[in-house]
Order: C-alpha cells, then sequence, then structure tokens
C-alpha cells in the first residue's frame, strides 16, 4: 500500500501517544468534535470521545460526491447511537435514471472505559450494523488528551470498512479462525439486500490501525490530522471526482457559540470536504431557562386572603363560589371541568391545556385556590382529566401544608410527602365549564409513506374537531374527526409499489397519499372506561386510521405506584379506499397485541409489543425510550415477525426512530403538548401496525406521573 | 398532464418547510389539537414580526390598574422594570410580579424566591442572614438555596457569607459576601429596602418607589 511510509511515522506518533500514559493535567474534558461521519471522530476516524449525556447532535458533511446528513444522540452518558442518511453519486451497480443512491444506516458505540488521569477513554463501536452495509465496519478506539486537553490524541484498530487500507492478519484470529476472513457482503458488496443486523461479519476479516490528533489551537479553532483505515473501495472504483490517493486527512474546526461547528478538510490526498455540526441537549432546550409560562400564584394564607386581590374582582368574597374558581383557573391556563364542595372539602376536576407536567398544573391550581376559596375550606382534591374523559390520578392537598411549605427550603419533597395520590370518583361536569364540542386548524408536513428518496411527501391543512361526553361512573364518549386537505406533494408520479403481488397491508401506502383531494383521516367514536382502580378501556369504531376502519378495543392495567403495566389491544379492521373518504377495499384482517410497558426511572422507558399485525404475521416489537423532563424524547424500535427477510424484501424487519419535541419549545409560549415524529427508514409489509389516536398507556401514564417525587419541583413551579 | 396540486408543490413547498421549522405546522401528539390557544400561536409563528410582542402579563395589568406599590428593578444592562406587589405580605413574605408574568419574593427586602427569571430559585433558607439584619451585627450567615435546573429538577446549593456592616451618606449599608463551591457573589442591603442582589444568575438593583403610583 502507499500509506506504508505514513504508517511508520503514525506508528510511532500514537503508541508513543498511547503507551506513555501521562497526563500532565487532569483537564476537563472538550467537547468532541463530530467527523464527517456525524459520530465523534477526528475527520473520518472515530474517537473514544463521547458527548454529553443527552446530546442530540446533527451533522451535515460533504465531500468527493457524498453527502451526509446524522443524528446522533448520546443515549447514556457511555452509549451512543447513530442514523447516517446518505446521498451517493458515482456507485457501481447504481441505476443511470437516478443519480443519487440513498443509503440509511445505524451506528451504536459504548465506551468501555473512560478517559482517567492516567489511562485513555476506550469505545468499542459498529458502525452501519442495522443498514446497507456500505459502511459496515467496527473499531475498538482509544482517545486520551495530554497538555490540559489541548491535544487529544487516538489510535485505534478497524475491521470491515475501517480494516480496508493499511491492513493486516486479524489479531482475533489467533483466538480462533473463525475471525480469519469477513463472510460476504461486506462494504456493500450487494446494494439494496439491506438492513440484516448482520452478527456474522462483526470483527471478522483483516483489521487494520488508525488514528490522528487533535489540537485545540484557540478557543474557538481545532485542528486535526488523522491517518484513515477506510480505503473507499466502492465509491473510489466508479466515481471519476474521487480517487483516494493518501490515507492522510488533515482538517480545522472552527466553535461558534451557539453549539455550530465548521469542519473544512482536506481528504485522502484530492478532496476538500465540509461538515456542519450542531447540537442541543433535552436537558437543556434552547428558550428561556425557567420556561415560558410566567410565574405562578403564590399561596394566600387564610388570614390574609381578604386582602389578597388589591381590590380585584377574584378575592373570595365576590360573586358565585364556582365561577371564581373556574376564573382562578382560568387565569392559569387550566378548565374547571367539576367542582364540588362540601364542608371543609372541594373536590376540582380539570382540564390542563397549558402545561406539559401534571404536577404543575396541578401546583398552580391549588396555590390558584387558596386565593379564591373560603376559609373554612381545608382539604383540595385535584384531579387532572385527560382528552379522552379519563382520571387516573387526584391529588389531595391540605391547605394549611400549602400555606406552611410555599417557602419552605424542602418545599417540594415535602409537599409530595404529605400529598394523598390515588384515584378518586368522578363527579358531574360543572355547567359552566367550557364546551365539550373543541375544534381548530392547523399545517402540516412530512412523509406519510416512508421512501428514502422521499424525505418530504406532502404538505397541507389539518381540521380537527371533537365532542366529549361524560357518562358519568368514570366514563366516556368522545366522538372525533380529522379532515386533510393536501396543498402540496413532492413527485407524487413516482411513488412505489412492492414487487410483490397484493393485496398489500401497508406496503402500498403510498397510493393513499397521490390523491390531493379532502381526506377524511379519521372519524370515530369512543368509549373510554375505568372499570376498577387500576383498569382503563378503550372501544373505538369509525374510520381509525388513513389506511383502515373498523372496530378497536383495548384494556389497560397500570397500578398508580408500579413501573409496570400490561395491556391488551385487538381490532377487526378493513383497508379503506385510496382516496380517503368512506369506501373502503377487500382486505381484511384480525390485529391484536399483548403488551408490557416498564418504566426503568430516569426517564428510561421499554415496550413490548407481542402478536398479529396486519399481514397477519405474529412478531413483537421492542420499543426503548429516553424521555427528558422538558419534554423530549427519543427512542428506537424494532420488530422481529415471521415473515422472513426475504418476504419483507429491502430493509429485512421494521425499525424506526421515534422523536417528541415539546410544544413549548416550539411555539414559544407554554404547552401541554408535544409534536412527534416517527421515522421509519422503509415502510413495509411486515411488523406494520396501526396508527391509532388514543392508545391508553400514554395519556394514563402522564397523568400517573403526578405520583413521580422528581417532578414535584415543578409543583411550585 | 401534471396535477395542479404538484405545480402548487413549487411555490408551497417551502412555505410549508418553512412552517414546519418554525415548528407550527407539525401535527402535534395530543388527541385533539384543537382549541383557540393552539391556533392563536400558529398566527403568531406566521406572523412572526409583524405581530406586536407578546401581551403583558394581565395579572400585571389589573394590579397595575388597581394602584399596587412599585419596586423598581434594574439589571446590569436594559432599561428598568416596575414590580408590582401582588398581595399583602403572606408569612411576611411580598410577591412582586413583573411585566412579563415573572415574580420576585422578598421577605424584608431580602429575595428568598424568583419564578420564571431565569435560574429560578424555588426555595430557599435565609434565617441566619435575616436575623443578622435585623440585628445589625456582622459575622458569618449560610445562606441555603433550592433552585431549579434546565431540566426541572431542583438543586440544592449552600452559601457561606460573610456580612458586614458599613456607613453611607444615606445610611448604613450591609454587604453580604457569599463564597459557594462553584461560584460567588455579593449582596448589599441599603437603608430605605433599596438593595443589590443576586437573581436569576444577574446582579440587580431594587429601589422601593413606596407609594401607589
Amino acid at each position: 500500500m502507499k500509506s506504508v511510509g505514513w504508517w511508520s511515522l503514525f506508528r510511532s506518533l500514537g503508541f508513543a501517544l498511547a503507551l506513555c500514559g501521562l497526563s500532565l493535567a487532569a483537564a476537563a474534558q472538550i467537547r468532541p468534535t463530530l467527523g464527517f461521519h456525524g459520530t465523534p471522530g477526528i475527520l473520518e476516524m472515530p474517537t473514544a470521545d463521547m458527548t454529553r449525556d443527552a446530546d442530540l447532535s446533527f451533522t451535515l458533511s460533504s465531500f468527493g460526491d457524498m453527502n451526509r446528513g446524522i443524528a446522533h444522540f448520546q443515549f447514556t452518558p457511555r452509549l451512543a447511537g447513530t442514523f447516517r442518511y446518505s446521498a451517493l453519486q458515482n456507485i457501481p451497480n447504481q441505476s443511470p435514471d437516478k443519480p443519487y443512491y440513498f443509503d440509511r444506516s445505524f451506528d451504536i458505540s459504548y465506551q468501555i472505559m473512560t478517559e482517567g488521569a492516567r489511562r485513555p477513554a476506550l469505545t468499542l463501536g459498529l458502525r452501519d450494523f442495522g443498514g446497507t452495509g456500505v459502511y459496515a465496519g467496527e473499531y475498538l478506539v482509544a482517545t486520551k488528551g495530554f497538555f490540559d486537553n489541548r491535544l487529544r490524541g487516538t489510535i485505534g484498530l478497524g475491521w470491515g470498512r475501517l480494516g480496508s487500507a493499511g491492513s493486516f492478519r486479524n489479531p482475533l484470529s489467533y483466538l480462533s479462525d473463525n475471525f480469519r476472513t469477513r463472510p460476504d457482503n461486506v462494504t456493500g458488496a450487494s446494494l439494496g439486500n439491506v438492513g440484516d443486523v448482520d452478527f456474522g461479519q462483526w470483527f471478522k476479516g483483516d483489521a487494520a490501525l488508525f488514528g490522528g490528533v487533535q489540537y485545540q489551537a484557540t478557543d474557538r479553532l481545532l485542528l486535526s490530522a488523522e491517518i484513515s483505515s477506510d480505503a473507499y473501495e466502492l465509491e473510489g472504483s466508479a466515481n471519476p471526482g474521487f480517487h483516494r490517493d493518501s490515507p492522510v486527512n488533515i482538517g480545522a474546526t472552527y466553535r461558534f457559540d451557539n453549539g455550530l461547528d465548521l469542519t473544512g478538510a482536506y481528504l485522502y490526498g484530492n478532496t476538500l470536504g465540509l461538515a456542519l455540526s450542531y447540537r442541543i441537549n433535552p436537558k437543556a432546550p434552547p428558550g428561556p431557562p425557567s420556561g415560558r409560562e410566567g410565574a405562578g400564584p403564590a399561596v394566600v394564607p387564610r388570614d390574609a386572603a381578604v386582602l389578597a386581590s388589591w381590590g380585584l374582582d377574584d378575592g373570595p368574597q365576590s360573586g358565585d363560589e364556582t365561577a371564581r374558581v373556574r376564573a382562578a383557573l382560568a387565569a392559569q391556563g387550566l378548565t374547571l371541568l367539576a367542582y364540588e364542595r362540601q364542608g371543609a372539602r372541594v373536590r376540582v376536576q380539570l382540564r390542563n391545556d397549558t402545561y406539559l407536567s401534571e404536577t404543575q398544573a396541578v401546583g398552580r391550581a391549588a396555590r390558584a385556590l387558596t386565593g379564591v376559596l373560603p376559609p373554612q375550606v381545608e382539604i383540595l382534591t385535584l384531579t387532572p382529566v385527560t382528552d379522552t374523559g379519563l382520571a387516573p390520578t387526584s391529588v389531595t392537598l391540605r391547605r394549611s401544608d400549602l400555606e406552611e411549605l410555599d417557602h419552605d427550603l424542602q418545599g417540594a419533597w415535602k409537599s409530595y410527602a404529605r400529598a394523598e395520590i390515588a384515584q378518586d370518583r368522578t363527579l358531574p361536569l360543572d355547567p359552566g365549564a367550557a364546551s365539550p364540542l373543541r375544534y381548530g386548524i392547523s399545517l402540516y408536513t412530512g412523509t406519510r409513506h416512508s421512501r428514502p428518496d422521499h424525505p418530504l411527501a406532502e404538505t397541507g391543512l389539518r381540521f380537527d374537531a371533537s365532542y366529549l361526553a361524560s357518562l358519568g361512573n368514570r366514563s366516556s364518549l368522545l366522538l372525533s374527526g380529522q379532515l386533510r386537505q393536501p396543498l402540496a406533494l413532492v413527485e407524487r408520479d413516482s411513488i412505489p409499489l412492492p414487487d410483490t403481488p397484493g393485496p398489500w397491508a401497508r406496503a402500498d401506502a403510498g397510493l393513499y397519499d397521490r390523491d390531493t383531494g379532502l381526506e377524511i383521516r379519521e372519524l370515530m367514536a369512543e368509549y373510554f372506561f375505568q372499570p376498577g382502580d387500576a383498569l382503563y378501556g378503550r372501544l373505538s369504531m369509525g374510520y381509525l386510521e388513513q389506511m383502515y376502519g373498523g372496530v378497536s378495543g383495548e384494556l389497560l392495567w397500570s397500578p398508580l405506584d408500579s413501573p409496570l403495566a400490561l395491556g391488551a389491544e385487538l381490532n377487526l379492521v378493513r383497508q379503506r379506499a385510496t382516496d380517503g373518504l368512506f369506501g373502503f377495499r377487500d382486505y381484511e384482517t384480525a390485529t391484536g397485541f399483548v403488551s408490557a410497558y416498564y418504566d426503568f426511572g430516569g426517564g428510561y422507558l421499554a415496550q413490548i409489543d407481542a402478536g398479529r399485525y396486519l399481514a397477519q404475521d405474529w412478531g413483537a416489537t421492542l420499543t426503548l425510550t429516553r424521555e427528558f423532563e422538558s419534554g423530549f424524547r427519543l427512542g428506537v424500535f424494532a420488530t422481529q415477525t415471521t415473515m422472513s427477510a426475504e418476504e419483507f424484501g429491502e430493509g429485512s424487519f421494521d425499525k424506526g426512530i421515534i422523536f417528541s419535541v415539546p410544544g413549548s419549545w416550539l411555539f414559544g409560549q407554554p404547552s401541554e403538548r408535544t409534536a412527534d415524529f416517527t421515522y421509519r427508514p422503509l415502510r413495509a409489509e411486515g411488523g406494520a401496525r396501526l396508527d391509532l389516536s388514543n392508545r391508553l398507556y400514554e395519556p394514563v401514564r402522564r397523568a400517573q406521573q403526578l405520583d413521580d417525587p422528581q417532578d414535584w419541583g415543578s409543583f411550585w413551579r | 398532464m401534471r396535477h395542479p396540486a404538484h405545480i402548487l408543490s413549487r411555490a408551497l413547498l417551502p412555505l410549508g418547510l418553512l412552517l414546519s421549522l418554525a415548528g407550527c405546522a407539525v401535527p402535534l401528539a395530543s388527541s385533539n389539537p384543537a382549541d383557540g390557544t393552539f391556533n392563536r400561536a400558529v398566527l403568531r409563528q406566521v406572523g412572526g414580526g409583524l405581530l406586536p410582542p407578546a401581551p403583558v402579563d394581565p395579572r400585571y395589568l389589573a394590579l397595575q390598574e388597581a394602584g399596587a406599590p412599585v419596586l423598581r428593578m434594574q439589571a446590569d444592562e436594559g432599561a428598568g422594570v416596575a414590580l408590582r406587589r401582588d398581595g399583602p405580605a403572606a408569612d411576611g413574605v411580598v410577591r412582586w410580579r413583573a411585566p412579563d408574568g415573572a415574580a420576585i419574593d422578598m421577605r424584608n427586602g431580602v429575595v428568598v424566591a424568583s419564578r420564571s427569571t431565569a435560574d429560578d430559585l424555588m426555595f430557599s433558607d435565609l434565617a441566619e442572614l435575616q436575623a443578622r439584619l435585623a440585628s445589625g451585627q456582622p459575622g458569618l450567615a449560610r445562606r441555603f438555596e433550592n433552585r431549579m435546573t434546565k431540566d426541572r429538577t431542583l438543586q440544592l446549593q449552600t452559601y457561606v457569607c460573610t456580612v458586614t456592616r458599613a456607613a453611607s451618606p444615606a445610611g448604613p449599608v450591609t454587604r453580604e459576601d457569599c463564597a459557594g463551591p462553584d461560584d460567588g457573589f455579593i449582596n448589599s442591603y441599603g437603608p430605605a429596602g433599596g438593595s443589590q442582589q443576586r437573581v436569576g444568575g444577574r446582579m440587580v438593583t431594587f429601589s422601593p418607589e413606596g407609594s401607589r403610583s
């Protein structure tokens, strides 16, 4: 190889750095740069660094007809995941009528050992382990900082694509011959046969060393140099604009104050590249540090309540008591649904239209009530009611506790400890409460049928309307509908259809987006009920989602003080007509699941759904999610069913990413809503489920977070 | 022939993208994203700078109309703000409300809590400082602060403060020099309720107007 000379230099430098084991100062770690692959890296090669816990980073990089968009998420302080979307030109076997080959790939990395005063950080990583295999490679890498971290050195051992240049016999092959050769389908040998998690290839075949150094020249400028062990055989073989002439890459990164990094690099001896990275942290999202909701009401002690309002007309002496309560809650963005006073006790049912945290809503309501309730009222029971009329949790507080703890240093946990949190009976609706009819209009955009070269499919107007009727005895009826009027489509003439004969359960979803007429997305009647203390039920009937109508039933067991919840769902559905109106097609099926949900604490959630999918395949879906107090949520899911990888086609199995952004961050004002995105690399037959709007677990869990002591700081916000 | 909606796409798609990025074009997760609040938010997003700035907090307007007492607040940079006293002292604590809806709670002129001021001081225990202010005796006073971090968790911080007293033309000034594990600051409390204190990570000067406006 041409790189032999460089290797000598590199080995001398790299091993010197790695083995000297000295650090002149144990300094704070610098923010790691994200390389051209969007993961912590020098330029093209990975480092052992991890980003800050929960950092969500986005990178755009381009060089040599290769463009990449990457999302990188630090799941835990030591575990990171990456999704990469690449647009490649001039690669072998590329269809001549398509200028780009779109590739999706997933990486995962785990920091085995953190960096210490005398030891490097050590990270094990898998690149493109669940995608096409274009970038498939594995690595073990060590990184250490020197000179107060102004200099960071990295040395690593790569396999697969990361072991394709300057390679030598795999050291693991001395332990077992199985590691001697790497099975087929390496470095994109079979584009299109994608989506397998190819355990059989990992750490097999020849290996190679890579590494480099990064020097923090100024507070904003970082200089990088590396030796790459990626031969770029695939891209270099058919790309007239790119050849790998040298293993050496050099670059400079300019770091802006707002978290933006701009990297320019001279790569592989003949190509200039640019990369732009931006990161946010859901633990400290952009926006005002103390939220956008303004200060809530203060607790008004009973002896001061008479004077509390400076002559304003919401004091405890003015007007009808229910009207005062309604006005006090409305001032906090809350809607009174029902009110009852019996002696020294009041019961208040309310709807939270403003705050992401139910605890915050209840806290504001309780404090607001102290300003308007008569002095003899001592016990307050507050029950937030969900949009579907369920009331999973009530909080009972003593007014004297509120008065005592308002400025207590430990007020948060003391108020939690003194509160009684349980289910309570429901009340008849307040006749003066907000209308049960709700409606609105909004804009939507996004792709409905996932396809790599259609990142955006449709934008338009969305109309929503609902009517909620309380039926008493902890049950309610919700009539709801959603209409959509598409305004713009992208390349509607080339919507893809599967090669296999129909009917299809989901693979022809694109047909539903061809029509630009008014579409009835949902139109249904739903009955919600609580048959027991920890039991919740739902019966839905009508046009349940874009592609299916029918009946759906669900039962959820979710005790207040248990991290475990169990559910069951059964649906009898028929496929709707592609025009999105009232008609149906021939395909009908029964689909159903049993589900287990587990809340590990700290925002880590797991869900397993096992059962029969829309295409009548049997299997299970595992979903792992991390949720932050700020309302951000990020998760991954994967489904394995009886449908084989061959039957499934491209992608091999259903998988994707879930991402939620709090409405307050998007809209610039307090909001209890979140904007949810689900990204699937491909939407195919296997593992397809109904997209139901009102599954029970999430709203029930959210209401039950009132029992989470960690959230009781919000009670006083 | 191309469908009109497809032709429209070139013009409308950038708009859709902009709206999406602005955060108002995304269907929301809630089952009923249908209320006036949401629609007003959309209008505000679409209107951007064309719309007037966010309205003054209604509670503040009501207090202003009722002639509630004023406390003037001045940060290191920017114009001063008139805080309005929100109700009588409860347990010795007076709440002062700002036009933007933020609030500062004071006991005997000392900030004991703040809301919506960035780095909110949720709870505090300043009993030792209050005792030294009342007695006029210099010495050490511990300050306990329970602050809410940006990810909505509470963080307890302890400062050890040296309280000293000095004369000034207007009267005695008490100085509170605090040192904590991560940071430090100096508050000062002058005669007639004037003070300079750290609020929301910034030094802020308070000067009472003393009368109903």
